[in-house]
This record gives structure tokens, sequence and C-alpha cells, in this order.
């Protein structure tokens, strides 16, 4: 090789070993490889606003309603809350977040009563809300579960739209809790929601001794949410940090009492003729706690999401009322 | 080239892992329908049974079951809601979220799925779940801890019950759920049929089970006894245990047999036992013979006599007075002697 050659090649390599180091050092992230996907990851992530409505000093934050008539029962606890009025306002979209996770007949109290469901839509439809979405995510298939529970049925007939889990509608949730911090979500009924009402069945559970309101934002999660069983007080606890809804409706017009959450058998049904409505879901679960004759000291979640600060289980301390209705 | 071709594949399945999308392969047809209403979706569910269609959770087996045993089990005028779904312990939550744990503690095998549906009435439909649990123990086991007392039996495989026109049974090592949507005689006739459709295609050797034959009859409250695999009375050192409810005069008393896989092992429990008494209440009692060896617990207004008899451990548990546990105790172990 000759020495201008040489002298060529030998200027080359440098120039490109220098070029690599420079790019590398202009590539290089000072981050792990775990911070910079967490980062990428949250980058991606959407966020949950608050649902919740500004409440008159004084205005009773939860009603007991015994009955028989749901719709009737519904009616009777809002007036008691200052109407539905002061929850839903002419042009709100309103995402009814009803209990459908299972494929199961609505007499073996797993799902939301849909009759319970119907009411509430009607009561929003008559507050002037424009469009009223009815979502879930089921365990099962989904088209199952909204047939069998009765819930597309009930919707169909208030004219709700019933949005189904498609794998487009979920979106990654910052959820910043203690166990959950960003999670897949069903997310596509929240994007024009203005207004949110989880209609939770009050039922026995297996894992976490009683799913009600709090539980019922489990449905919303996707992926294999089975691998939060360890921690599902923590997680229950979470969702009180996660939602901020307009309402919850306790439906313990009947309760499954045992071998929940999946049931089965009309004898571990009660009928309670009880429906609770509420803006604190803490509160609403631990009284709906003591309709199963169980301790409300006892049920983990309760005390994990007041000890953060996301509700009280002090119900008796607020301003509650019971009402009979028809 | 490759490498880069290589870094992609890596970023791609990583993306994937990160979010779900279990259809993003997958066609939905319902998605493409225009038609969402109650009836439109139901005849799509039903066309899933023509077997040209995939259902979302679980492996369909349409057009049959690898057993079989789901096969053609619609009777006249109902078919089937979709296809024969199969779940493993892998994929349990997908059907029974926040109840599996329950049967994968049993050793759960697979549990074999099918709907039917009414085809003048689409309001009423039967749910069959049959849950293969692998033993006759095991399915015995969720069978009765599901169980509650005082449900109407009825002649099904080993043993079974109804609650209004739902189904209940185990026979060999299956466990068999026939969920009907509603009341009423007529559709309890047909749950009945389809019950007695599957349960002439369940094969089971017969072999009694060995806590069902151990514990006396005398006494025993019908359809009380259960069995626990694991964690009987909520011990963690109590496993493979009968437990049954026996009437002695005024008094409910719950009555458990244990059988341990060796004499060590039985001794190991009883020590265990002891131990448990004493952390959450006193011993006062021991007794040793030849034969037998029986501790009384006080654990503060309630009384636990257990006992270890070879491999056995039994005894009773939350009795209100002592003299009727211990009788009662003492009766096991005569029984046992017998």
């Amino acid at each position: 090789m000759e020495r201008r050659e040489f002298l060529k090649r030998a200027g080359a390599t440098g120039l490109a070993v220098v070029g690599a180091a420079l790019g590398a050092i202009w590539l290089h992230d000072p981050r792990s490889g775990a911070e910079y996907f967490r980062d990428w990851k949250s980058k991606k992530t959407k966020s949950l606003k608050s649902f919740r409505v500004n409440r008159l000093k004084g205005a009773v934050d939860m009603a007991v309603v015994r009955g028989k008539d749901p719709e009737k029962m519904m009616r009777a606890g809002l007036a008691e809350m200052g109407s539905i009025g002061s929850f839903v306002q002419k042009g709100d979209v309103v995402v009814i977040k009803p209990n459908v996770a299972f494929d199961r007949p609505p007499a073996l109290g797993v799902t939301t009563n849909p009759d319970v469901l119907k009411a509430i839509a009607r009561l929003c439809q008559e507050a002037g809300a424009r469009k009223i979405i009815v979502a879930d995510n089921p365990i099962n298939q989904p088209e199952g579960c909204f047939f069998k529970s009765g819930i597309q049925q009930a919707a169909e007939e208030v004219g709700a739209e019933v949005m189904l889990p498609k794998p487009s509608a979920f979106a990654l949730l910052k959820i910043e809790g203690e166990a959950l911090s960003i999670w897949p979500m069903f997310y596509q009924p929240f994007e024009q929601a203005t207004k949110v009402i989880g209609v939770a069945p009050c039922k026995d559970h297996n894992l976490c001794s009683a799913s009600m309101t709090m539980k019922n934002w489990y449905g919303l999660l996707g992926g294999r949410r089975n691998q939060f069983h360890q921690k599902i007080h923590d997680v229950i606890a979470d969702f009180s940090h996660m939602m901020k809804p307009t309402l919850v409706v306790l439906d313990a017009t009947r309760i499954l009492m045992q071998n929940g959450p999946t049931g089965g058998r009309l004898s571990d049904v009660s009928e309670t003729n009880t429906i609770v409505i509420g803006t604190d879901m803490v509160a609403v679960d631990t009284f709906g706690y003591t309709l199963f004759g169980r301790d409300p000291d006892k049920l983990d979640y309760l005390h994990k999401a007041e000890a953060r600060g996301l509700g009280s289980t002090k119900w008796k301390e607020q301003n509650w009322k019971e009402v009979l209705a028809g | 080239m490759l490498l880069l071709l290589l870094v992609g594949i890596g970023i791609g399945i990583y993306v994937k892992g990160q979010v779900y999308d279990p259809g993003l392969f997958s066609l939905n047809p319902y998605a493409l329908s225009r038609d969402r209403s109650a009836e439109a979706q139901l005849d799509r569910l039903v066309s899933l049974g023509d077997g040209k269609s995939k259902s979302f959770s679980g492996v369909d087996m349409h057009p049959s079951s690898p057993s079989g045993l789901l096969d053609n089990l619609a009777p006249a005028e109902w078919k089937p809601l979709g296809n024969v779904t199969q779940f493993t312990a892998d994929s349990l939550y997908e059907k029974i979220d926040g109840r599996a744990e329950q049967y994968i503690d049993y050793k759960f095998v697979r549990l074999t799925c099918l709907s039917l549906v009414n085809a003048q009435d689409s309001k009423q439909f039967i749910d069959v779940y049959l849950y293969d649990m692998g033993r006759p123990a095991q399915a015995f086991g969720v069978f009765s801890v599901e169980r509650s007392e005082g449900l109407p039996s009825v002649s099904l495989g080993r043993e079974g019950y109804r609650v209004e026109a739902s189904y209940f049974f185990w026979k060999g090592r299956y466990y068999v759920q026939l969920l009907a949507s509603g009341k009423g005689a007529e559709l309890a006739q047909v749950g009945l049929n389809v019950a007695r459709a599957l349960e002439r295609r369940l094969k089971d050797d017969g072999e009694p089970l060995w806590g069902l034959k151990a514990l006396p009859e005398k006494d025993r409250i019908r359809g009380t006894v259960q069995y626990f695999l694991i964690d009987a009375m909520s011990l963690d050192f109590m496993k493979d245990t009968f437990i049954a409810q026996y009437r002695k005069g005024e008094a409910k008393v719950t009555a458990f047999l244990s059988k341990q896989s060796s004499l060590d092992a039985a001794v190991k429990t009883l020590v265990s036992y002891e131990a448990y008494l004493k952390k959450t209440g006193k011993v006062i009692d021991k007794r040793e013979t030849g034969v037998y060896t029986l501790v009384t617990g006080d654990m503060g207004g309630t009384f636990d006599i257990v006992f270890r008899k070879g491999k056995l451990i039994g005894g009773v548990t939350m009795v209100e007075t002592r003299s009727i546990g211990e009788k009662a105790a003492l009766d096991l172990l005569a029984a046992l002697q017998d």
C-alpha cells in the first residue's frame, strides 16, 4: 500500500470513529432502559378528568332508598339529593357504567339490574342529556354478557348507546395509584363524556369479600387484570383515586350473598329492595357492606381509600337520608 | 440490515406486549355489523354455533369438544348459542374471574362450556359448565363448598341438587353446573333432561370417597359434608379434610376428619393444631391412650376437640358446650374404631 493511500484510509477510519463517538454522545440517554420505556409509555398515556359536580352546601350526599320499583326508587332518592338536574344538565354526554362482567341472567344478582339501569338512563334523559353511553368491559364474551344480563335490551329500550370494548377503544391510562400506575383502560367512552355514573350490583366476592361501587371500575381495565388479585384491596382503593364519578348507584335490589362474584344459584340471592345513591364511593360501599351483615371495619379497601383521603367510611356523619319509595 | 430488522421485531413484540389488543389480527364480525340490537346480537351469537365464526374468549372447540361430552346436547326446539369453549387453569379467569382461584386450589384441569337457547324464546337459555377436576375427591370438593344447606336433592351423578330450574351435580372427576335463565316447571324439565343426557356421558368408576365412608351417618345433617383439599377451617395445616354437620340433641356440631400421608405427618398436624389452640385460646385437657391422643381447647366461649388416631386427625370445632363437643368427638373416634 502506498503511503498516501494509507493516510487516506487511516484518516477516513479516524473520522468514522470520531463521528460514531460524537453520534453516540449525542444519542446517549442517561436514563436506564426501564426509565426510558416508562417515560415513553407515560407520553402515550391518557388521563381521566374529574366528573364530579359542585354541590350546594348542606345537600344530601347519600340516599338509601327502600322499595320495589327501581324507577320510583331512583326518583325518590335523587329528589332527596336535589334532583337529577343537580347532577346532569342539558347537553351532557353521560356514561353509565354497569357491571356486566359475566354472562348471567339478571335474577342471579351477578350483574346490574337492567331496571335500575333503565331508571337512571330515563332520569338523565329527562334532565336533558344529549347522549347516554352504556359501557363495560366484561370478563366473558362481551356480546353474550350484554345479551344475557339484559343490559343490551334495557339500553335499547331507553335509547342509550351500548359501547362494547373493541381493541381500539383501549388506551393507556395514567392512574398513579399505589398499585396501579399506568394500565390499559377501556377509555373510548370517556373521551366524549361530560358526566359519569357508576351503577354496581351489590355482591359477594371470593377475593375481596364484596364487590360494590368502587370495585365496579375494575371492569374498565384491560390486559391480564387477574394479575392484580394478590393486591386486590390496593387496586380497588386506587379506583377511588382513578375515577371521580358524578354519581354512584349501589344496586342492592337483590344481593348475591355468597358464591360471588359469579354466583349461579337463586338460593344465594337475597331480595333486599334497596338502592343507595351517593357521591362518595367509600361511604356508599361502607353502608353497602352492612347489607351483607358484615362488619365494614374488616373490609380493607375501604380503609385504604379512606386513609388516602379518597372518601369516608363514616357515612353516618355525612348528610344522608333514608327514603321509602314505591 | 438484518440486525435492524431484528431490533424492529424486538420493539414490535415489546409494544404488542404492553398494549391490550387481543383482536389486533382478528376479525370481529359484530364490530362490522350495522345492526347492534339485542335481536341481532342473539342471531350473531347463535350463528357462532354454525362453525363459521369465532368467539372472543376461551378456546373454541366447535364443531365438537375434544371429548365430545357437550356435542348435540341441545334438546328439541333448543339450539347452541355460540360454540363450545374450553378454559384451562391459565385461562379460567377469562370465564370466572374472581372465582377461578377456588377451582385452581382444587387442582382444576379444564372447564368446557356451552350455552343452549330456546329457539322459540330467546330469553330462555341454559348454560352448561362442565368442570374436569382431575379426581373425584376434587370434583366433590368444589361441589360441596358451593352448596348451601337445605337445597332439594336430585338424583343426578353421585350427588346433585336443584335450585329452581338450575342443576348442580358431580360424577367421577366432573362437577357440572346447568344454569337456567329463569324459573318455571317447563324450564326446569328441559334443564333436567339436559342434565340427564350429560350425566350419561360422564364416566365414573364408582369408588367411594374415603371421607364419605368414614364419617358416620348417624345424626349427620343431610347435604352438609364438605371436602377441603387445603386450608380446611381456614387452617393452613389442615389438608385433605372432610367436614360435616351433626345434630346432637339441640346442638349443631361441626365434625372434621383428615387423612394424612404418613404417621409422621399426622403427628405434626396434631402438634400444629395444638399450637393453634394455644395461640388463639388455651389447651384445657390432653389425653393420651395407646390408641389415640385427644386434645381439648377452650377458644373463649367455644371448644375445639381434636384427636389423632393413626394417620387420621379428627374432631369437632367451635362447639358451644364442652361436654357435647367431647362426646361428639369420642363418638366420631368410636365410629372410626368400628
